[in-house]
């Protein structure tokens, strides 16, 4: 295990799902990498591979779903090398996951008490009392109100911000190296998101952990993430640090999106704000080249039959586009 | 300053929190049964030709606030002028002449169409029953709908599974429009969509609002959307409005420390922003036992005594824009000639 090297290195990764109608081509060869102590964010409209790209990693894929190439080497490890037993291993103590709906996440049939327990148990030695112990300090650090009625209750009478606390909870005490979250707060309310969003901050903080966060809010990206990786149609159209891809985009997708994104602190009208003309291409028979071509503002002929390649345009900064509409785009 | 097209006042709705009965009294004789204080006396008006933004997170009783307005669930007490009518009132063909000029969105078009129904008997509907259009003329009006909303003539036979996210709501949209009302209840009509389908629905209210000068009530917890598309907002916090007034100064000069606790809370596309990080503690108290004296004291930070004991009423800050605070009700005090 190199100790400066990324903790998380997905490389060429593709995802293909069998469907009736045909193969459908997900995830498309996409590379990022995730450093130590690092928060990185994965944006893009629903459909777009985030979540079968989170999936991957854990190798959570779901049938007909099936990783078809590509490494995704965890900590020195190729984890598509490893068998089921070792993964398993792995996910959990050292890859956690919380997804959008923390209800779904939680065993219904058992008290938070006892879920908790499970978890804590699972890595560290300790007896009952201690267990509880710990417990309702996790659960009031985490802004539960009343932890000790809490974890007498089961999912079902907690409510979606309460579970989403529950299931941080039992992330926490198993401490990863990496906290993989999948619209962590879509479904809560825009406090309770605020709170969860400051606990996964103090989580990589206290823990000097990474997090991969999944969302389809470049506001979110914007306040939590150290680099951003931008996808459409599964390919990671850019990648590099936040400030950059804010500052200075050099996609066209990602400029379409920042344009496209309204802000609660600005009073600008609403025709003043771009529309990204048309939808995400059918993935089952997608274009040969560029899948943006068609909602392009900048495309060139070379665009629709040759897939771009990934360019450095800065330090650190991707971005899958031809090098012509690079330039025209990157001039004032 | 316009009249207002409809007026809520002090409006009630309690739900029993155990048992099926349903609750009979004035909210003072009901309170001490405990019920679900969904909403707990709401008072405002909406003007014509405007678009009036009622948020809150969930829980606060802003749909069901919708629904009483309409009459889709009984007020436990209370008015709702229309015109000149008392919706709560209203029976037989006065209620069905109100319901004609009164429609309502709701969230999820895919849930909220019959799926048994293609879209031309979807829209045909209110045009029967309200009497509107019958036979060729039904046909023109259907048409005329789907023009209206971007659909095509070719679009009246799907059924809504045939249809995309985005077009299910532009039919459920094209269905409130077809008695031409002058006031539409949107309820989280966005709140289902992706951000740029999210847009191009929002263009489409906005279009509609422009032809035929309805008013809109947007229920919505998406304050941004709400911030771009609505004239004066309400924010309601455990079934009570805490701060009403122009959508400006709510987003910019809010009053009331919910409203800036909520604002603040939205995170901003803009890493190079820097702004305070307003954090409320725990989560909402249920409305099934909503705190004494103001009901944001649990979890407000700059709560005094007063605040435990007493309830602040809603009351004007600066022209036109009112809250329920006592932080201002002092200023207020002392300013006021004695």
């Amino acid at each position: 295990m190199s100790a400066n090297g990324p903790l998380l290195r997905v490389s060429e990764l593709q995802v293909h799902f069998s469907t009736r109608d045909g193969t459908l081509d997900a995830v498309d060869r996409i590379s990022f990498e995730i450093g130590a102590n690092e928060i990185f964010g994965l944006v893009g409209e629903s459909g777009s591979g985030k979540s079968v790209t989170a999936l991957s990693i854990l190798g959570l894929v779901p049938p007909p779903g099936r990783i078809v190439g590509g490494d995704i080497v965890f900590g020195g490890r190729n984890l598509r090398e490893l068998p089921e037993r070792v993964l398993r291993t792995i996910r959990g103590r050292e890859v956690g996951m919380i997804f959008q709906n923390p209800r779904a996440s939680l065993d219904p049939v058992r008290t938070v008490a006892v879920q908790l327990a499970r978890a804590l148990r699972a890595h560290h030695d300790i007896g009952r009392a201690e267990v509880r112990r710990r417990s309702v300090r996790m659960l009031r650090d985490l802004g539960m109100p009343d932890p000790e009625a809490a974890l007498t209750r089961y999912p079902h009478q907690l409510s979606g911000g309460m579970c989403q606390r529950v299931m941080v909870a039992m992330m926490l005490s198993s401490r990863p190296r990496l906290l993989i979250a999948d619209e962590p707060t879509t479904a809560l309310d825009e406090t309770v998101g605020a709170q969860l969003l400051e606990h996964l901050r103090r989580f990589k903080e206290e823990q000097a952990a990474s997090i991969l966060l999944i969302t389809h809010d470049m506001g979110v990206i914007a306040e939590m993430c150290d680099r951003v990786g931008v996808m459409h149609a599964g390919h990671v159209v850019e990648v590099g640090p936040v400030g950059a891809v804010f500052r200075d985009p050099r996609h066209p997708y990602t400029r379409a999106l920042l344009d496209s994104t309204l802000r609660i602190d600005r009073d600008s009208p609403l025709s003043d704000i771009e529309r990204i003309p048309g939808v995400v291409p059918n993935l089952l028979h997608p274009p040969p080249g560029c899948r943006f071509a068609d909602r392009c503002a900048y495309v060139l002929p070379v665009c629709r039959p040759v897939r771009p390649t990934r360019r450095e345009v800065a330090p650190d900064h991707h971005v899958l586009c031809q090098e012509t509409v690079i330039r025209e785009f990157a001039a004032p | 300053m316009n009249s207002p097209l409809l007026s809520v006042t002090k409006l009630f709705k309690y739900f029993p929190s155990r048992g099926r009965r349903e609750l009979r009294g004035t909210p003072e004789q009901l309170r001490h049964e405990g019920p679900v204080r969904a909403v707990d006396g709401v008072t405002f008006a909406v003007r014509a030709h405007e678009t009036f933004g009622l948020v809150g997170e969930s829980g606060c009783g802003k749909s069901t606030l919708g629904r009483c307005i309409l009459r889709l669930l009984e007020p436990t007490a209370g008015t709702v002028a229309f015109g000149d009518d008392d919706v709560t009132q209203a029976t037989g063909q006065r209620l069905r002449e109100l319901r004609r000029r009164m429609q309502i969105v709701f969230q999820d078009a895919g849930q909220s169409l019959s799926p048994m129904r293609t879209v031309r008997a979807t829209l045909a509907e209110p045009l029967r029953i309200h009497a509107f259009a019958r036979g060729e003329a039904a046909e023109r009006r259907v048409l005329e709908l789907l023009g209206q909303v971007g659909l095509e003539p070719m679009h009246r036979s799907r059924y809504p599974h045939q249809l995309s996210g985005g077009q299910q709501q532009r039919v459920a949209i094209a269905r409130a429009l077809a008695t031409e009302p002058s006031f539409i209840v949107l309820d989280e009509p966005t709140s289902a969509l992706d951000s740029s389908l999210k847009l191009t629905v929002v263009d489409l209210l906005q279009q509609v609002q422009e032809e035929t000068a309805v008013s809109y009530l947007l229920i919505s917890h998406d304050l941004t959307i709400v911030r771009h598309t609505c004239d004066r907002v309400a924010v309601m916090y455990l079934g009570a409005i805490v701060e009403i007034g122009a959508t400006a100064r709510i987003f910019d000069d809010a009053l009331h420390p919910y409203t800036q606790a909520l604002i603040a809370s939205i995170p901003i596309p803009d890493p190079f922003t820097n702004r305070e990080r307003v954090l409320l503690p725990g989560e909402p108290p249920s409305p099934a036992n909503i705190p004494t004296g103001c009901r944001f004291q649990t979890r407000c930070a700059f709560v005094m005594d007063r605040c435990r004991h007493e309830e602040p009423s809603l009351l004007e800050a600066q022209p036109g824009h009112r809250v329920a605070c006592f932080l201002y009700a002092e200023a207020e005090r002392e300013a006021a000639p004695a």
